[in-house]
């Protein structure tokens, strides 16, 4: 258990910079400068990709942790309940955290793709014009 | 803004300033040439009124030498008023430089200088100032005077020796306003001989400059449009998993 603690910490300061790569790129395109948007992509994927490989590691330490017939991946907050103190508050914690950043994260990347298209509404409110 | 602006700008009011140049010397240059034409016509009318004053040492005075120098006086009054553009050579922007008055020839035209810038630091004048090229700040101006000359030529005698005294004054003021106008169409050619090579080097430079102006904008939007492209599916995140997980 608490190595899925350390794996959900990771985890979640590699969601961090997946939200900074992509609030980056996002004002790149306000600003308009093109010159670093090929930088801007690359390190978006790089983070998205070290996510990814988070997950993998995660899967299989979660998987480790139900028993073998188990019949589908257990969720966090399963893993949670069954879980004893402090562990159960902790994961919980952590779940919430991380919903958090995965809804940023997945506004962040809306945005900049709306703002890719020529979407108008792209723009938050006080942007510059 | 582009870095590139600063330099290319630059260039651009460097080209405009000397093609501004150029433009005012090859004009000074016309209103020169233009003086100097008329100043070495009137000097030809001294000297064929010099040549009367051999005749008449030889064969006396008479009505046809008052005709031949009232032929003379009106040839000078044609060229004093002559044009150049707008303006008189003689008279600015004055309707005519000289007018003939019953008490006489009157200057009339305007005496205010006509400049030209022809360097960042050069400015000329290019008209003449008729009044005093003409001697109407004297006593003796240089139409009235042959005008006298010709009465007294028709007369069988009097003093003429003032009269042509007075003339070689005039011919005098004639030849120093040549010299003057020689002078500055030589400043203004050497003026000219600096801003040419600079117009076309510049000009020159700023075909490169543009040239290399295009090829960045180009590169910039090649660019932008990769950075886009790569930046759309950059940015496309999905994660299934952790939603699932979270859920």
């Amino acid at each position: 258990m608490e190595r899925l603690v350390e794996h959900l910490t990771r985890e979640q300061g590699l969601l961090e910079q997946l939200l900074c790569r992509l609030v980056e790129a996002y004002h790149l395109l306000l600003a308009d400068e093109h010159r670093f948007l090929v930088q801007a992509a690359d390190d978006v994927l790089a983070a998205a990709a070290a996510v990814r490989e988070a997950e993998l590691v995660r899967a299989t330490t979660v998987e480790s942790l139900v028993p073998a017939d188990h019949p589908t991946p257990p969720t966090l907050e399963a893993v949670a309940r069954r879980a004893g103190e402090p562990y159960r508050s902790i994961l919980l914690a952590q779940r919430a955290a991380l919903a958090d950043l995965l809804a940023e994260v997945e506004a962040a990347s809306s945005l900049a793709r709306e703002l890719l298209e020529g979407d108008p509404r792209a723009v938050p409110v006080g942007a510059e014009p | 803004m582009n870095l590139h602006d600063a330099p290319l700008g630059g260039l651009r009011a460097s080209g405009r300033r000397l093609a501004v140049h150029l433009a005012n010397i090859d004009d000074a240059l016309s209103w020169l040439e233009a003086s100097a034409t008329a100043l070495d016509r009137l000097l030809d009318d001294v000297h064929r009124l010099d040549d009367l004053r051999d005749r008449v040492t030889l064969d006396g005075r008479g009505p046809v030498l008052g005709r031949r120098v009232q032929q003379v006086l009106d040839h000078i009054a044609s060229v004093v008023n002559t044009r150049h553009g707008r303006r008189r050579l003689l008279g600015g922007l004055g309707e005519r430089a000289v007018v003939r008055r019953p008490e006489g020839w009157v200057f009339v035209g305007d005496r205010r200088p006509v400049l030209r810038r022809i360097g960042p630091d050069l400015t000329i004048r290019v008209n003449l100032d008729g009044m005093a090229v003409l001697g109407f700040d004297t006593a003796a101006d240089l139409l009235n005077t042959v005008e006298r000359l010709a009465g007294a030529l028709e007369q069988p005698s009097g003093d003429l020796a003032e009269l042509w005294a007075q003339l070689d004054q005039r011919a005098a003021d004639l030849v120093l306003a040549r010299r003057a106008v020689r002078a500055r169409t030589q400043r203004v050619r050497s003026a000219r001989h600096a801003t040419v090579p600079a117009l076309h080097s510049t000009r020159a430079a700023l075909g490169t400059a543009e040239q290399g102006e295009a090829a960045d904008a180009e590169l910039d939007a090649t660019r932008e449009a990769l950075g886009r492209l790569a930046l759309a599916e950059a940015v496309d995140v999905s994660l299934p998993s952790l939603r699932d997980f979270l859920a």
